[in-house]
């Protein structure tokens, strides 16, 4: 062993260079391999945190229509077409598919299968129990114009858990009847609402829309657009080309007061007007705003989707990274052909995925290059190491060294080196590889902003522009808050392969040191 | 009496092929070498002086003919114990192992020896007082010392482990005249100590110096 040390020592030029490339091999391809773990993990977590969803819509279609009435050609929309059964059932064979969420067009739905909220569930089972309830509902004025209030709705199953609904002493508490009216038929009302209404006798459950429009029937306030009861009626009909449903006229029947500061301030009425109440609520929000159909009623259950269609389906995935292959699966199912558009909601996840991606690449590159360049290069170094020694080599076989002894002390020489290398690499990576990692953490999420404010800056010149913007930095800010970090780890398993590859590459010493011929001994010392 | 030879060379042919074709390098060769005796083979470049020192130093065996060590046939031992116990070699250019000491040059034939270390290294020490090297160089590297040192160097790791036959290929051949009769003087001592030197020269003074000179050309002894 000292021998081995001796000769170690005593020829630097031959194991330096050796050494010095072992070690920063080893540095190379153990930071490459983290980063690369790290990718890997990072990945999953994206992959679990983030999520995906297809959307599935019916294309709408538009031809003109022979209008016999007035005798020319309308340019009309005439989708037929809803996701119905059919796609449902592919949805479900879908294995990347965790849950489906469909959205309907209320229009289409008859008043009486509105299905009702979680709230309004609530409110029969507190009903049932004979508790209190409340939603938060709008109301019109009878006129319907620049009088839009929004008020919670109490139900109270019986007058005297009034008190109680609207969290009030029932000392502090005067409600005051109309004439010939009594609990349960109709509102009563608070009395700054009572009061802001000009006393009216009825009020209708009613609809806004938050999107602008440009009809001069339609008044602005401060909240959105406000429409003409008679307005809707007719803009419902227009819309549908048929009759409009029965609007939903609730009788007053007299208001309240009460000093109690924690006095709810709700609209009360009993549990089947609060029910139809609810339920009108629910069907005006689904209203179309400016022709499109611009909020829509969400359900989870859809047993009335065959009935009517769905005009859009919204499908979860299991894996973010799914979307092209499932998309390409209903493709190959019939859908997103002529009739459906599939899209997919995953440009967060691919921004990130791609941010991750990156850098996994760049560690995949690092790790083959690091491992193809040591081994070349030691494997090389080795061999010509060895090829400058024949001389003693020769030397050493002409003293009456043993083949064996000779071979195997070289070989033993270089793998002592080999070894040191590699430990030293492994050193340099506990002492450096945080920081390397730390930098490449640094690059990776300044990467991340700059791509996505250099390409809000593209987006300013397309169309939707603004909306690809808001899409690329919300992408970026999920990215930067994802947690995906890169840290200095190395498996226990890529040490031993490190190893293994520094035994295998010190055996290429016994290739020259074993290549030579007794014949030719002589005059090659000489 | 004649004394018993401690070499014997019986009827060797050697051949080898190079691009040009086979090459013939010795040709029947008989020749005997004693102990106490030093030996001079001569010749001209291709003549085959290298090739028989190579074949007694067992590098290679003769394509036909025997050569004995002892009595005994070297092709029946194990060469490179044959090398170890019983040949030094010294070369033209040294051939020091150039990272070790000179003494670990030295000590480095005697590795594998049933000695301990201190044994090694006071065996070293007398082998290189006999050629003259002082205590001073021991610890010197080869490329520190002149040539002639360098040579009495290689020839005291060459009789390092008391090998009884020296075969020496051109020993002078990098050396100026004084050093030249220097090493010329130890191989003729080691020579009158009991050993077999051979030695391989064009030097004449290399020759004159030898006990018995053989002359080879084109593969044979001619005198």
């Amino acid at each position: 062993m000292k021998r081995i040390l001796n000769d170690i020592k005593g020829q630097p030029g031959v194991f330096l260079p050796l050494l010095i490339i072992c070690a920063l091999s080893v540095f190379a391809y153990l930071s490459g391999v983290s980063v690369k773990n790290s990718c890997a993990v990072s990945k999953e977590r994206i992959d679990e945190e983030y999520k995906a969803f297809l959307t599935m819509t019916v294309k709408e279609k538009f031809e003109y229509v022979y209008d016999e009435k007035n005798k020319r050609y309308t340019y009309t929309e005439t989708t037929e077409k809803k996701i119905g059964s059919d796609a449902l059932s592919a949805a479900d064979e879908e294995s990347g598919i965790v849950s489906k969420k469909y959205y309907t067009n209320l229009f289409s739905l008859p008043l009486n299968i509105v299905e009702r909220t979680d709230e309004a569930e609530a409110f029969i089972k507190a009903v049932e129990s004979g508790g209190d309830f409340s939603a938060k509902t709008r109301f019109f004025s009878e006129d319907g114009f620049n009088a839009r209030y929004e008020a919670d709705v109490v139900g109270c199953s019986a007058e005297e858990l009034i008190p109680d609904a609207l969290r009030v002493d029932p000392s502090k508490l005067e409600i005051t009847y109309f004439d010939g009216k009594t609990f349960g038929e109709g509102a009563i009302l608070p009395k700054a609402l009572y009061d802001a209404y000009d006393a009216p006798e009825s009020l209708t459950v009613g609809w806004y829309v938050t999107a602008s429009a440009s009809s001069t029937a339609i008044v602005a306030t401060e909240n959105g657009y406000a429409f003409a009861e008679s307005y809707m009626e007719e803009h419902i009909r227009s819309l549908q080309k048929k009759p409009a449903p029965p609007m939903l006229r609730v009788p007053v029947t007299g208001y309240y007061e009460s000093e109690d500061p924690h006095c709810a301030g709700a609209v009360v009425c009993d549990p089947d007007l609060w029910e139809k109440i609810y339920a009108a609520a629910d069907y005006y929000s689904a209203m179309p705003v400016n022709g499109e159909y611009g909020q829509h009623y969400y359900r989870e259950d859809v047993s009335a989707i065959n009935e009517v269609g769905a005009s859009r389906l919204i499908m979860e995935l299991a894996h973010p990274y799914d979307a092209g292959k499932v998309i390409k699966e209903l493709i190959e199912k019939g859908f997103a052909a002529e009739d459906y558009l599939v899209t997919a909601d995953d440009y967060d996840y691919k921004f990130a995925a791609a941010q991750i991606e990156n850098t996994a690449g760049f560690a995949e590159t690092l790790v083959i290059a690091s491992a193809v360049f040591a081994l070349a290069s030691v494997i090389l170094t080795v061999l010509y190491s060895v090829r400058k020694r024949r001389g003693e080599i020769y030397t050493l076989r002409t003293l009456g060294k043993p083949r064996a002894g000779v071979v195997s002390g070289i070989w033993l020489e270089f793998l002592a080196v080999l070894v040191l290398g590699v430990t030293a690499g492994i050193a340099c990576g506990a002492a450096f590889g945080n920081g390397i990692c730390a930098m490449i953490n640094a690059h990776t999420l300044s990467n991340a902003a700059s791509s996505a404010e250099r390409l809000s800056e593209i987006s300013r010149f397309m169309t939707s522009g603004e909306a690809i913007k808001r899409q690329l930095e919300s992408a970026a800010e999920a990215y930067l808050s994802s947690g995906a970090v890169i840290e200095y780890g190395v498996p226990p398993q890529a040490y031993a392969m490190i190893y293994a590859a520094a035994i295998c590459a010190s055996l290429a010493a016994l290739i020259p040191a074993l290549g030579f011929s007794y014949s030719s001994l002589m005059k090659r010392v000489k | 009496m004649m004394a018993a030879p401690l070499i014997e060379v019986k009827n060797v042919f050697y051949d080898y092929v190079i691009r040009s074709g086979p090459v013939h390098a010795l040709k029947g060769v008989d020749a005997s070498f004693e102990k106490g005796k030093m030996y001079a083979v001569t010749g001209r470049s291709g003549s085959g002086k290298t090739t028989l020192l190579s074949l007694i130093a067992a590098f290679d065996r003769p394509k036909s003919g025997e050569i004995c060590y002892n009595g005994a046939a070297l092709s029946s031992m194990d060469a490179s114990e044959y090398r170890r116990k019983n040949v030094g070699i010294v070369f033209q250019s040294f051939n020091l192992i150039p990272h070790l000491s000179v003494l670990e040059n030295v000590t480095l034939v005697l590795e594998g020896a049933k000695m301990t270390r201190d044994e090694r290294k006071a065996r070293a020490e007398s082998v290189l007082s006999l050629v003259g090297l002082g205590k001073e160089l021991y610890s010197k590297r080869p490329s520190q010392l002149s040539g002639g040192e360098q040579q009495r160097a290689a020839i005291s790791r060459a009789i390092a482990a008391d090998q009884q036959v020296l075969l020496a290929d051109e020993p002078t051949g990098n050396l100026d005249n004084e050093n030249s009769e220097n090493v010329i003087g130890i191989l003729k001592g080691l020579a009158r100590e009991g050993r077999c030197v051979i030695v391989v020269t064009h030097s004449v003074e290399v020759a004159s110096s030898a006990d018995v000179i053989l002359k080879m050309s084109d593969g044979m002894i001619i005198s």
